[in-house]
């Protein structure tokens, strides 16, 4: 189906070597550890998580630029390949990415509006020159820079129009899915609110497909239609914006939303999390999160909980999916 | 709405205004400018050499043999003397400076079409052909490039194109290993990744994003390696195994003057002289390029 | 450390394969021995007998093996000229090269080493500038230039030595000298460059600041920090004298391998200048292999860290 994006059992796991002795020891690093989700076509997915979660990773597995351990993406019908070929360059058309750095993606020796008309280029040589440029000064209105901006160069513009540059240059495809890596995260506060704005506005007008990813939970509430809350490599928790920023169930995503100043809250409620995240080279066995949680039974440090859904919303958490055998399982635990 | 700002300067600068002239000198040291005039005079004489010499380099005249130069005891016939077959010495340098400067370009020009490919090969694939790279570069680092050169003119003989091919490998592995670098590094972050994200094919990338954005320091890399080609060149010349009579060059004039350094010495120091200025000036020009542009190379 | 040790040897066998694999592709493409060797009117089934004797009708990587088994063995065919085998021709000129080689790799990195030293310690002042100009003639004039003025100078107007020959030591001073000066400018250079960069890193000003006297910091800090980009520069300076000693040896009619490398090339007595070729590809590659090891003791990072390339 067009613009469907769905996402089966993805996993990407980098093998460390540690150097030094004859026999070297590998570890293992699960950077995404079995991702299964859909983004309907026009909807927009966000993930949220803290750094180290597997967001970047999942960005890029979503659009091959690196391969995936196990599992799949599909979009559109067609399975993302990681091997940059004919095919892959072909399928750049329908899906562009958003990146956080907008000075380090563009070329700093080509003008702005060269830069946004090189996919033309690319994919549709036989365009004329004049049609390129009207097709790129539309592409630039659209996303609020002005037609002069065209013959600069990248470092003479701000932050905020040099986002709106690389959104214009993803856009001129018209492409099906747009990936966004913390696409507004190195913005001013007030930069970061006209780019929010550029973005739903385009979307209201070509509608594609997107995910978004972001650190920054207010941000991801503006945009997205879905939420999905990553913890060392897995999604925890995904649901609505508002289900899940007003009633998160994990308690991962309590934690994260509790840390988001809101007027008339105390900063006392905040709830602050021991430590830091596990060393992704060592997983703890059972729920990721049990040495973190401040809920922890003894069912979550043997049993690794599975993502269930329930109406569009799924919790990886025994104390939600199955409270009774989280109580059971504390009862063993005392009984022990 | 005129605000007074005591104790700074007019224009509100926290700098210090230089002179005129400093600024110009500080920017432009003299010893650059005279390196920039050295090479602007060379690069003339190479190309306008017929019109410049007194004489035919080739013409003989042998009453008028080893005639010292002018101000030496000879005349304003041949200002800088004559060799032992009474061949007018400027004319004779002239021609050479054209030979010398020609194949120092032309085989730099090799040597950097053949180190950034190689360089670009390297990072483009990565894995064992990047490992086959390196392995030909370390080879090339731990021979003496003058042994190889010395030995590939004993076997294949010598010949203009094969001379100048030769020559055009000197220094490869120095421009093949700054662009793999700056080539790896561009694709793992920013605009080259950008590029293939839009679907642009690899010969775009290399061609239109990368070369451009690293050319400043292969330039710089090329300046520096022209020294050691013109050493190269007039070595070998100089050994009567690099160019062959009648061409000419430098290290030609250098090694057969040298068999009059007692009666004749000015036969062999007037090119020495020039080569040991040109050198000179590329390097001093090649260094100054480095600091006002890339200070990374090397 | 072990591992250290076999990689670096077994990069140092690679590149002598290389070596030894460009040896033999510049002698075939040099053309076929026998047409090289008989002239146009010899009968066919001479010449047949010819390739068949010398393997030169068999695929050519036999020929590629054969080659490896007699470059092992030491057999690398006579020279024409002196009609034995090259190998003993070259050997028997090896010690004249060694003469004014080993006193000039001693005097360039003593002077160098000295010279970069004292201009990085004391920085920008006269010494300084005045050992930076030197080196940049250093390597900007070449070394037949160098070795020609010297003769002009102390053989020719002054007359206190020998302007050629193999006699006595007082015949060494000029070529030793040419190489050494030219030598000690890029050492000086090189040390001076890595000194001023140790000099200016953290734990150096912490330990001036600390108290420790400068000559303790010195020899304590920086000294070890510094000496390995001066042990790189030390290899790469080897390739340098061995392609001047080769213009030196002409100039000064010394008769070492650098001056019959010469002579065989314009008489083409392809053998001899193939085992020179390969001789200092040898030398150089266990040099390097040598110089690599030496880093290993100096520096504890590079034993099990990545290599980079040179």
């Amino acid at each position: 189906m067009k613009g469907q994006l769905t996402v089966k059992n993805l996993t990407r796991h980098y093998r460390l070597r540690q150097r030094g002795n004859l026999f070297a020891r590998t570890k293992t690093l699960k950077a995404v550890d079995g991702l299964t989700f859909d983004v309907a076509p026009g909807e927009m997915l966000g993930i949220v998580g803290e750094s180290g979660s597997g967001k970047s990773t999942t960005a890029r597995l979503l659009l091959g630029h690196i391969s995936a351990t196990s599992g799949e993406v599909v979009f559109g019908g067609e399975k993302v390949g990681a091997v940059p070929d004919l095919a892959w360059r072909r399928m750049r058309r329908r899906m562009q990415m958003i990146y956080q750095d907008p000075l380090g993606a563009l070329d700093p020796r080509i003008t702005i509006g060269e830069q946004i008309g090189e996919p033309l280029i690319v994919h549709f040589p036989d365009i004329t020159r004049d049609a390129r440029r009207a097709k790129v000064r539309a592409v630039m209105g659209n996303v609020g820079l002005s037609s002069h901006h065209g013959d600069r160069f990248p470092h003479e513009l701000s932050g905020g129009q040099r986002q709106r540059v690389i959104i214009a240059r993803a856009l001129v495809m018209e492409p099906e899915l747009l990936v966004c890596d913390e696409p507004v995260s190195a913005l001013d506060v007030s930069v970061q609110a006209q780019v929010l704005n550029v973005f739903q506005d385009v979307r209201a007008r070509n509608g594609f497909t997107g995910v978004f990813i972001s650190h920054d939970l207010k941000v991801v509430r503006q945009i997205a239609d879905r939420v999905a809350v990553m913890y060392l490599g897995r999604i925890v928790e995904i649901g609505r914006p508002d289900e899940v920023f007003h009633q998160p169930l994990h308690p991962y995503s309590r934690a994260l939303v509790s840390a988001v100043p809101r007027k008339g809250r105390s900063a006392r409620e905040r709830i602050i999390l021991a430590g830091d995240p596990p060393n992704p080279v060592n997983v703890p066995p059972g729920c990721p999160f049990h040495t973190r949680c401040p809920q922890v039974k003894p069912v979550c440090r043997i049993e690794r909980p599975e993502l269930m859904s329930e109406g569009g919303r799924a919790v990886a958490c025994h104390l939600v999916n199955n409270p009774s055998t989280a109580r059971v399982a504390v009862a063993d635990g005392e009984a022990a | 709405m005129a605000i007074e700002q005591d104790g700074l300067s007019t224009d509100g600068s926290v700098f210090t205004e230089k002179s005129g002239l400093r600024a110009f000198l500080q920017t432009w040291p003299p010893m650059v400018i005279l390196a920039i005039v050295w090479l602007g005079l060379m690069v003339f004489i190479a190309i306008f050499a017929p019109l410049l010499t007194p004489y035919d380099f080739m013409a003989v005249d042998v009453l008028a043999r080893l005639k010292p130069p002018v101000f030496f005891g000879g005349t304003f016939n041949h200002v800088l003397g004559t060799d032992q077959l009474g061949r007018d010495v400027l004319s004779r340098a002239i021609a050479s400076i054209r030979v010398s400067i020609t194949i120092a370009l032309c085989a730099t020009l090799i040597s950097t079409i053949v180190g950034v490919t190689l360089g670009f090969i390297a990072a483009y694939f990565r894995g064992w052909v990047d490992q086959v790279v390196l392995t030909i570069v370390d080879a090339q680092l731990a021979m003496p490039f003058m042994i190889i050169a010395i030995a590939v003119l004993a076997f294949l003989g010598n010949s203009l194109p094969i001379f100048v091919m030769l020559l055009g490998l000197y220094g490869w592995e120095q421009v093949t290993r700054i662009a793999r670098g700056l080539a790896i590094s561009a694709n793992t972050q920013g605009y080259a990744a950008a590029a293939r994200e839009i679907g642009a094919s690899p010969g775009r990338i290399y061609l239109r994003h990368i070369l451009p954005n690293i050319s400043a320091t292969i330039v710089i890399a090329m300046t520096l390696n022209i020294p050691g080609v013109i050493l190269l060149e007039s070595s070998l010349s100089f050994l009567g195994i690099g160019l062959q009579p009648p061409q000419t060059s430098l290290g030609n004039m250098v090694g057969y003057g040298r068999d009059y350094i007692q009666s004749a010495p000015w036969i062999m120091l007037m090119p020495s002289a020039v080569i040991v200025v040109t050198t000179l000036s590329v390097s001093i020009m090649g260094d100054w390029l480095r600091d006002r542009i890339d200070p990374t190379v090397k | 450390m072990l591992q250290f040790v076999s990689t670096r040897f077994l990069r140092a066998l690679v590149t002598l394969f290389i070596i030894v694999t460009f040896a033999f592709i510049v002698l075939r493409l040099a053309g076929d021995p026998a047409e090289r060797f008989f002239d146009p009117a010899t009968p066919q089934e001479v010449v047949d007998a010819f390739r068949h004797e010398w393997g030169l009708d068999q695929p050519i990587w036999v020929q590629f093996y054969r080659y490896i088994i007699a470059v092992l063995h030491g057999d690398l065919g006579n020279s024409m000229r002196e009609n034995r085998p090259a190998m003993e021709t070259v050997l028997a000129r090896l010690p004249a090269t060694l003469w004014i080689m080993v006193p000039t790799l001693f005097l360039k990195t003593i002077i160098g080493v000295a010279a970069g030293m004292t201009a990085a310690l004391y920085r920008n002042s006269t010494f300084d500038r005045l050992i930076m100009s030197a080196s940049v003639f250093g390597f900007t004039v070449p070394a037949f230039v160098l070795a020609l003025v010297l003769a002009l100078i102390f053989a020719v107007q002054l007359r206190w030595l020998p302007s050629g020959g193999y006699a006595t030591p007082y015949h060494m001073i000029l070529p030793i000298a040419t190489l050494s000066i030219a030598g000690a400018a890029t050492v000086a250079r090189y040390t001076r460059s890595s000194m001023v960069e140790v000099l200016g890193r953290p734990f150096v000003r912490t330990a001036a600041a600390k108290g420790v006297r400068s000559k303790q910091v010195v020899t304590r800090h920086v000294l070890p920090n510094a000496a390995i980009p001066i042990v790189t520069v030390f290899g790469f300076m080897l390739g340098n004298v061995v392609g001047g000693a080769v213009v030196v040896e002409s100039v000064f009619s010394w008769p070492g391998i650098g001056r019959l490398l010469v002579s065989s090339v314009q008489s083409r007595d392809l053998a001899v200048v193939q085992v020179i070729l390969l001789l200092i590809g040898v030398m150089m590659v266990f040099s390097n292999l040598f110089i690599d090891l030496l880093y290993g003791l100096i520096d504890p990072r590079m034993r099990g860290g990545k290599t980079q390339a040179a």
